[in-house]
């Protein structure tokens, strides 16, 4: 299968999440049941985003305990999680990690 | 994409804006994600370029699917093999968050189907937030909500653009640089992971990260997703459950203990 054809299934699934209660009208209502704080699926957005991160992780921690660009990937992520701490920008965090790799990797 | 709470509300007063609002107005109003979204969208399209996309493939993603969340899911997802019916349910449940936006932001939006559906495909964290700090109490015109998604869209689909540039012009010239941007993609799991941290889904996040981890390392990322959304959402009904179980008999939650 196509990534273009990839890209479009993906674009409309995406847009059905954000159309849907528009679609439902009144209806919309039962959706915040199943989706709100105290609803089963609150937790999986969340959820989600944590294995994301896991995902992303396990092969850069491996590596680094290999020894292959230990010093870049642990000065970026204190980078990364410093400027969490301190502005909470998802974009700013991204940035300041990804200068602070280029840098000491240059080096 | 950015925390949505990273805005600080507005009062209705000085926030909202009013009956004639237009649609630059809504650009303006939009500055504030247009920023948040730059770098985030740059990372993305140096990311897509890192990961062998072409520079349509990877610009025609944020121009259709609009979520930086699944765009980032769908490299990771598809770079390593998983079936495109399972990274199209993935980034489905990862977008599930999405449907509560709707309801709550829908009162306020003129009656106009085509502007409803035009608004809904704009309706990011961000755009939510930012709609809901206005929400005073009447309807917002369509030109400034229009304004307002179009201006986060658009900085979104350019700053990817400018990623795939930047990251073509860094592979060349900057080799060093150029391994730099793959850290754009944990980075920015890590950011999104920390910004969604609370109470409540702290420990469902660790079961979905400590479930997930076993698979990525054998390179299965799809079963690793199933296995961490599928270990939060346990883990949270298990929490809910006995948090319930504590507050209906407070006699029993201090079983155990030698002193009060």
């Amino acid at each position: 299968m196509s990534l273009i054809l990839a890209i479009v299934v993906i674009g409309l699934a995406t847009y059905l999440t954000r159309v849907l209660p528009f679609l439902l009208g009144r209806h919309a209502r039962h959706l915040s049941a199943w989706m709100g704080p105290e609803g089963p699926f609150a937790a999986l957005g969340p959820s989600l985003i944590a294995a994301l991160a896991a995902l992303t992780w396990t092969p850069l921690g491996a590596r680094a305990l290999e020894g292959e660009a230990a010093a870049p990937l642990l000065t970026a992520l204190a980078a990364t999680v410093a400027m969490l701490a301190w502005r909470r920008d998802a974009g700013l965090a991204v940035v300041a990690g990804v200068v602070v790799y280029a840098v000491v990797a240059l080096f | 994409m950015a925390d949505a709470g990273e805005h600080p509300p507005l009062s209705p007063a000085r926030g909202e804006p009013g009956p004639g609002a237009s649609f630059g107005a809504g650009l303006r109003a939009a500055a504030p994600i247009m920023i948040g979204y730059a770098p985030v969208a740059i990372a993305f399209g140096a990311a897509g370029q890192a990961a062998g996309l072409g520079a349509p493939e990877v610009i025609a993603t944020s121009a259709v699917v609009y979520s930086g969340a699944s765009q980032f899911l769908m490299l990771t997802a598809l770079g390593s093999g998983t079936a495109l019916p399972a990274v199209a349910a993935l980034c489905i449940a990862l977008n599930l968050r999405h449907l509560l936006y709707g309801p709550l932001v829908m009162a306020r939006l003129p009656a106009a189907a085509a502007v409803r559906f035009l608004y809904a495909f704009s309706l990011t964290d961000e755009v939510f937030a930012s709609t809901l700090a206005r929400s005073g109490g009447g309807t917002l015109p369509a030109r400034w909500l229009l304004g307002l998604g179009a201006g986060a869209y658009g900085a979104w689909v350019a700053g990817t653009a400018l990623g795939v540039f930047v990251g073509d012009a860094l592979a060349r010239e900057a080799p060093a640089a150029a391994a730099a941007t793959g850290f754009a993609l944990p980075a920015l799991f890590l950011a999104l992971a920390w910004l969604n941290v609370t109470r409540a889904t702290v420990a469902p996040m660790l079961a979905a990260a400590a479930a997930s981890v076993p698979f990525a390392v054998v390179g299965r990322s799809g079963l690793a997703l199933l296995a961490g959304g599928l270990a939060g959402v346990v883990v949270a009904w298990a929490q809910r459950r006995f948090f319930r179980k504590r507050r209906a008999s407070p006699q029993g939650a201090g079983e155990g203990r030698t002193r009060p």
